[in-house]
């Protein structure tokens, strides 16, 4: 069917922008660091050297072993319980990765069902939709996610819903304008003419053309949700101790800032790192997906 | 008579990705005091390119690679930065094809006029906005105390033309330089802006580049006539001659594409083929590949020939 | 604008503030266990006092009910007490706001100057050296996270260096009678230049921490739209009148360039908004934000719910005046 068809030309220019962002280093380095990052979350007790949890407090701040009093077993020393903070800064990983992609998921999700409703069946649904997202921008994000967190106190669970609640209105904008355009396009007029159902018609025709941003901007979103983990775990209302996140991590080593610095800054710099990675990764697919945007 | 503006060899390259474009490849055009030159070409003929060379207008990748620009007893391709700029706006002025995005969006008609009359001259700020409405009144705007204070998308598209056109002549300069005056404007318009600029040559006492694709628009209007191709000059001389006896055969095959009042049923014949790309350009005629008449001898680089009376054509058959 | 648009425009904001209310009143009022024993906490109260405190506190009424006494009590700024502190959740407020306005504006200061000066100098020198250094520090900069780089700042400057203070508004020294509540203001009108360089040290490092992300982000979107505006005819048609490089950089490009920047500042002031409860947790800055979670600690609700209403309201009302600007750099935009 024309649908088919249809699907199958934006599946070519998928495969068409995955090899343009293939040919891009920069992009693609960035890639195999955000992949390197998820192996480290997804086999952290096989990488892990110590046991995160266990504390010895004879270890209480040990440098890291480059410094004077460190040793090897701790590459990157040790915390105030005489934790291991290697170890904890390769559990952290699967805190911020876990966050990342399940809150990217389910925003992008959600945010692509409202998006096709409010754009393609207009109306009510589209009136509510649009009304209920110009209220959601009108918080800041974090103080949203803080007065949610508050509320709902802490845990895995509740921080990827307290993000969620804001973060699906960046995907169902942008699904939401580009159903609106292809709403007047021919194949979804001949798809109508042929009766097809609007269910049909918003899944099978609209939305694999509207994919390509929709992943663009999902993303590029990842890279704030990281963020947004770590500073509600660093004020405490995120994921609760003793489970390492490097949000806690750098937030309980700021006591200890003159004389034991590694404890608060290391885990800093694996969040600048993973962050820095996702935006260099989602800036190269944008370029190979929207070639007008780049520069 | 010694000319007023006189370029000599000048060569004007683009640094791409695919090779250097030759965009104006060793141009010889003089203007006369008080005339009114006509440069005729296609987009990508080099004819705006030469004239943004006059002024140092041309921007990275493009540069002027050699040649000479004697305006007033100085090459200008000598000057420096702030010498040129005091040439600019002052003794030439410019005009560019689309009033809509030549004049600047977010400031009023008001400062922008103002601002180029004190670049150049140190007045109060009064005696500016007085000079200012003077030019706009002399441009046929209505009502200038109230429109100074307009935006430009307040105007309409002849209005707006008329506005630039006053804010280039705000210093009274000696050369205006029209690229394309008229293309973005109706044709009912376009008549009008044409008058008024002849108008304000002869009023001003300046001369004129007239830069079009049209040659029907600058045969109207200039005393003489470049037509230009491919980065050269292919044939130049005064406006009836050029009409009467073209012996380049891309300006004979110009006028052929041009309707003819007094013969409205003589068919148009357009010039077949395109421009050849600027990059590698073999030394040989550059039009051959589109000529009727080309010969073997057409194979290599052919100078401007002159005919006597000014009249000069870059083809072997002028010799013949 | 005409009176009648802004009107217009005013009205447009009463859904919005109604749908912000509402949230906020359910986000509080869905906190899983009795409000009051919440707020209790461990202190120890009869059964009449407890009765008590639920009927001030509305509690014996219906939810529809008690979101009518919470719209009127908002519109008129009260929002009971705060027992944390013994006195009325909106003086406890008011107090804090000054010094959460005060680096608001400093680091908004600090980033629309950095932004848009290392954004006009990258897209005058595109490519060139400065162009590259600040493409990596811009993309380093929306890349840290703040708290983070608060921490680096602390270790640098007042730790290592001992040069800046890492944490408080002023010395105790220093301190001068209230006024505006803006310190950089009060010390001046107190004519104590030794307090104001004080104050304005312990302002510079909390100020660029939250500064950061807002400058790397307006220095990104400037370079973009400076380039853009650098392509114009309007530029070549500026450089063909004679004027100095300056003023068509900066009266030419730069007016055009900064539409776009005026509309992502607007959106990033959220951003600052909510940076302001890391930054002043960080530096220990005695503003609204860090009240906000020494509130949530405490369980204080009365106080959150107040202080997250109050400022989404900012939010609202900082991009009301974004969008007045905006139709005064592009004249093409009628609102």
């Amino acid at each position: 069917m024309e649908g088919a068809a249809r699907a199958a030309r934006a599946d070519s220019i998928l495969a068409a922008n995955l090899q343009d962002f293939a040919r891009n280093r920069v992009a693609l380095g960035a890639t195999v660091v955000v992949a390197l990052f998820a192996l480290m979350a997804a086999f952290a007790p096989w990488i892990a050297p110590q046991d995160p949890y266990a504390s010895d407090l004879f270890r209480r701040l040990q440098p890291p072993a480059w410094m004077e009093g460190g040793e090897w077993a701790y590459p990157l020393g040790c915390d105030a319980l005489g934790r291991d903070i290697l170890s904890r800064v390769i559990y952290g990983s699967r805190v911020s990765m876990f966050i990342g992609v399940a809150v990217m998921l389910i925003a992008a999700t959600v945010g692509a069902l409202a998006g096709l409703a409010a754009g393609y069946l207009r109306g009510a649904t589209d009136v509510v939709v649009s009304r209920i997202v110009d209220i959601l921008l009108s918080f800041p994000y974090l103080i949203l996610a803080i007065g949610l967190m508050a509320t709902m106190g802490p845990g895995l669970g509740n921080i990827v819903l307290a993000l969620v609640i804001k973060e699906w209105v960046l995907p169902c904008r942008i699904v939401r304008a580009e159903t609106l355009a292809a709403r007047e396009m021919e194949y979804v007029e001949a798809a109508r003419a042929l009766g097809a159902s609007s269910r049909h018609i918003m899944l099978r025709e609209i939305l694999p053309n509207v994919l390509s941003p929709l992943i663009v901007v999902s993303t590029f979103r990842m890279a704030t949700i990281i963020i947004m983990e770590a500073s509600l775990s660093f004020l405490g209302l995120g994921v609760q101790p003793p489970v390492p996140s490097w949000g806690s991590m750098v937030a309980d080593g700021r006591q200890f800032l003159i004389g034991a610095w590694w404890v608060s800054t290391l885990p800093g710099v694996m969040i600048l790192v993973l962050v820095l990675a996702i935006n260099l990764a989602s800036q190269g697919l944008r370029d190979a997906f929207d070639p007008r945007l780049r520069r | 008579m010694t000319p007023f503006l006189a370029i000599r060899d000048l060569r004007t390259t683009f640094h791409t990705r695919q090779g250097v474009v030759r965009a104006v490849d060793g141009v010889d055009l003089d203007v006369m005091p008080g005339e009114c030159l006509g440069v005729v070409g296609e987009s990508g003929s080099g004819k705006s390119v030469t004239f943004l060379s006059v002024l140092g207008l041309v921007k990275p990748p493009g540069r002027i690679e050699s040649g000479q620009i004697r305006f007033d007893g100085r090459d200008l391709a000598r000057l420096t930065p702030t010498e040129l700029r005091a040439v600019r706006g002052r003794d030439i002025a410019m005009t560019m094809q689309d009033a809509l995005t030549a004049l600047n969006p977010a400031l009023r008609v008001e400062e922008q006029i103002v601002e180029t009359i004190l670049a150049h001259d140190r007045l109060p700020r009064l005696a500016a906005r007085s000079k200012a409405l003077d030019m706009l009144r002399l441009l046929g705007i209505p009502d200038p105390e109230r429109r100074i204070r307009d935006y430009p998308h307040q105007f309409s598209g002849g209005m707006r033309q008329r506005v630039m056109i006053a804010i280039a002549l705000a210093c009274r300069p000696r050369l205006l330089i029209a690229d394309e005056p008229t293309t973005a404007l109706d044709v009912t318009i376009q008549a009008q802006v044409l008058d008024l600029i002849a108008a304000m040559r002869r009023d001003l006492g300046m001369s004129v580049v007239l830069i079009s694709h049209n040659l029907g628009v600058v045969a109207e209007h200039c005393d003489r006539v470049a037509l230009m191709y491919a980065g050269q000059v292919v044939e130049t001389g005064p406006t009836r001659a050029i009409i009467d006896r073209p012996r380049h055969p891309y300006t004979q095959g110009l006028l052929r594409s041009m309707p003819v009042l007094s013969d409205l049923d003589r068919p148009l014949v357009p010039i077949p083929g395109q421009v050849p790309s600027l990059v590698d350009l073999a030394p040989e005629c550059r039009f051959l590949p589109r000529c009727g008449q080309a010969a073997p001898e057409c194979r290599r680089e052919i100078p401007l020939l002159s005919m006597g009376e000014a009249h000069a054509a870059r083809c072997i058959r002028v010799a013949a | 604008m005409s009176p009648l648009r802004l009107a217009e425009r005013l009205l447009q904001l009463i859904p919005v503030l109604l749908g912000i209310t509402v949230i906020v009143f359910f986000m509080m009022s869905l906190t899983p266990g009795d409000p009051v024993e919440l707020m209790l906490g461990d202190a120890r109260a009869t059964p009449e006092l407890r009765e008590s405190l639920r009927r001030d506190m509305g509690l014996d009424k219906p939810v529809h009910e008690r979101f009518v006494l919470f719209l009127g009590n908002a519109a008129s700024g009260e929002f009971g007490m705060s027992f944390h502190h013994r006195r009325p959740v909106s003086q406890v407020i008011w107090e804090r706001v000054p010094a959460t306005v005060e680096l608001t504006l400093a680091s908004m200061t600090i980033a629309l100057v950095a932004g848009i000066l290392l954004g006009v100098l990258a897209a005058v020198r595109r490519d060139g050296w400065i162009d590259r250094v600040a493409t990596v520090t811009s993309l380093v900069g929306v890349s840290m996270p703040g708290f983070w780089f608060g921490i680096l700042l602390i270790l640098l400057f007042a730790v290592t260096l001992g040069i800046l203070p890492a944490s408080g508004r002023i010395d105790y020294a220093g301190e001068v009678p209230f006024v505006t509540g803006l310190l950089l203001v009060d010390t001046l009108l107190a004519g104590r230049l030794d307090s104001f360089l004080d104050a304005l040290r312990h302002l510079i490092l909390p100020a660029t921490t939250l500064g950061l992300a807002m400058a790397a982000l307006l220095m990104r979107v400037t370079r973009s739209a400076m380039i853009e505006a650098l392509a114009q005819d309007y530029v070549t048609f500026a450089e063909a009148k004679g004027l100095s490089r300056a003023r068509i950089l900066f009266r030419h490009a730069l007016k055009n360039a900064l539409i776009p920047t005026v509309t992502a500042a607007a959106i990033e002031t959220g951003t600052l908004l909510g940076g302001n409860m890391i930054v002043e947790t960080v530096f220990g800055w005695p503003g609204l934000g860090r009240l906000v979670v020494e509130g949530i600690f405490t369980r204080n609700y009365p106080l959150v719910q107040a202080a997250v209403l109050l400022y989404a309201i900012t939010y609202v009302l900082l991009n009301l005046c974004a969008d007045l600007l905006y139709a005064t750099f592009n004249p093409r935009v009628r609102l």
